[in-house]
């Protein structure tokens, strides 16, 4: 079993040019990352605007 | 709640209020001291779980701090030191000292003969003990000609034979200790000649690949240098920032964008950083890899959001009568925030800053993406020089076969943790002694 960030560090940590696929490979999993952390942050925020509203 | 509404209840002739409620109080009290019990075991059980971590790391690295060392009669010979006899530095420098500890080695066991014996014999010493030598007779070159007693730093093997890990019931061939060897060791330490010291090689020295040479302190320069670059950078400029978006940013559009920005910054794993720092400082700025400077950049990004978030709501915890009274007697918005406002907002930002830098210390994935993990010996002396930090050293070691190097992990480990309490207890005590309540 492994995780994103497992297989990120496994992906850099080697010698390999910087535009080689395997590079760009560990770019993408970071691009999901953040945009998976991003999505989950906004809902996050809705929730608590929507609830706040309510007592104002 | 419905049994308070007393037109939803039936009531029966004589019911009134009180006696409903009375009757439901046991059920209430019992669930409240239930809930009380649940919180109690919940508490619990986090504690348990705490002290089995330390006590397993503790109990794993505690020997890590002795190390076993052997005295053996060491004749600095002029004739191997110095054969010109003029004391040149170069020649005391590249003088064959493994020969003066050989030779010490066959003045204990003299009975020992042949070749295999006799490598037996010197691999009971570790390579450092030379070096050893040489820095002796550097400091002191009045030692030249001496006959003294040296303790020397004993192999891995016997470090960990000593400490009582490799059995001895193994048979011989599966065992790193070989027979003889386990009988010079018994004779030694049955004369008081092995004995366990202080390890002041684990702080002194940097990594190596034999476990009783390596140290964290080239770990321990890295994350200094590197928490002092991030502390330089994030600091500053977050307490700005932090002003900045309470005190002058107009509430727009732009703002709310910024804060959705800042708050997901703070929670995105630390692991994005590092790829951020790979593509932008290393890549695209060209700055040296493994350096404490583009570390210290790569972390500073990580703690910068924590720190505007934490002084936001410190500025925020600071009533609005301070500033409208400073602005009531002619004080400017920046004399204000400047004078009044950020002294009594600081306690908070110190916390919410030193609690970002224990996170930063902490921290390994990002700092591996930027190359940090690399094998490095010497201790790193500036900002540019290639370095490791304490996290990632342990993870390196962790890696390591030896059996000398599990107590060492733990040690290492133990040292992290110290300074995580140390700076985390420091957060706890300034905020107790200048928190304002308001």
């Amino acid at each position: 079993m492994t995780t994103v960030t497992v297989q990120i560090v496994t992906l850099l940590t080697g010698d390999q040019e910087f535009d080689s696929a395997k590079t760009l490979a560990a770019f993408a999993l970071g691009l999901v990352l953040f945009t998976i952390t991003l999505i989950l942050n906004i809902v996050a925020l809705r929730v608590v605007r929507k609830y706040r509203e309510q007592y104002e | 709640m419905n049994k308070l509404k007393p037109s939803a209840a039936p009531v029966a002739p004589g019911r009134d209020i009180k006696t409903i409620v009375n009757a439901s109080l046991k059920r209430r009290h019992a669930a409240e001291r239930r809930f009380r019990w649940y919180g109690l075991i919940a508490i619990g059980l986090g504690l348990i779980f705490v002290a089995l971590m330390f006590t397993n790391i503790i109990g794993k690295g505690y020997p890590a701090f002795w190390q076993a060392y052997v005295q053996v009669p060491i004749t600095f010979d002029p004739a191997v030191i110095d054969p010109q006899g003029n004391r040149d530095p170069k020649a005391i420098e590249t003088a064959d000292y493994a020969a003066l500890v050989r030779a010490g080695m066959r003045q204990l066991f003299p009975a020992v003969q042949g070749r295999l014996e006799l490598r037996a014999l010197y691999g009971l010493i570790s390579s450092d003990a030379a070096y050893e030598l040489q820095r002796q007779v550097q400091q002191n070159p009045a030692l030249i000609g001496a006959s003294q007693e040296v303790w020397l730093l004993t192999s891995a093997t016997v470090d960990t034979f000593v400490k009582g890990n490799i059995d001895r019931t193994l048979d011989e061939t599966e065992r790193l200790v070989k027979d003889n060897q386990i009988e010079w060791i018994d004779k030694l330490l049955a004369a008081g000649k092995i004995q366990k010291q202080f390890n002041t090689v684990l702080f002194g020295n940097g990594d190596s690949r034999e476990p009783e040479q390596a140290g964290i302190r080239g770990a321990l320069m890295g994350s200094f240098f590197t928490l002092v670059v991030t502390f330089l950078l994030s600091f500053p400029i977050g307490v700005a920032t932090a002003v900045y978006l309470e005190e002058f940013a107009p509430k727009n559009r732009w703002t709310d964008l910024i804060e959705v920005n800042i708050n997901n910054l703070a929670a995105v794993p630390s692991i994005v950083f590092g790829l951020l720092g790979l593509a932008v400082f290393i890549n695209f700025f060209g700055l040296p890899r493994s350096a404490p400077l583009v570390g210290g950049l790569v972390l500073s990004l990580m703690t910068l959001p924590v720190i505007i978030i934490a002084g936001r709501a410190a500025l925020t915890s600071v009533p609005p009568s301070i500033r409208e009274a400073a602005l009531g007697m002619g004080a400017s918005k920046l004399q204000t925030v400047g004078h009044h406002v950020l002294p009594l907002a600081m306690p908070g930002m110190l916390t919410g800053s030193i609690i970002g830098m224990a996170r930063a210390l902490g921290e390994s994935a990002p700092l591996l993406m930027i190359g940090m993990v690399a094998f490095i010996v010497d201790v790193p002396k500036s900002f540019m020089d290639p370095a490791t930090v304490l996290p990632v050293q342990i993870y390196l070691w962790s890696d390591l076969p030896e059996r000398a190097f599990v107590e060492r992990t733990s040690a290492a480990i133990m040292v992290l943790l110290a300074f995580m309490i140390l700076m985390n207890g420091l957060a706890i005590v300034l905020r107790k002694r200048f928190e304002r309540r308001w």
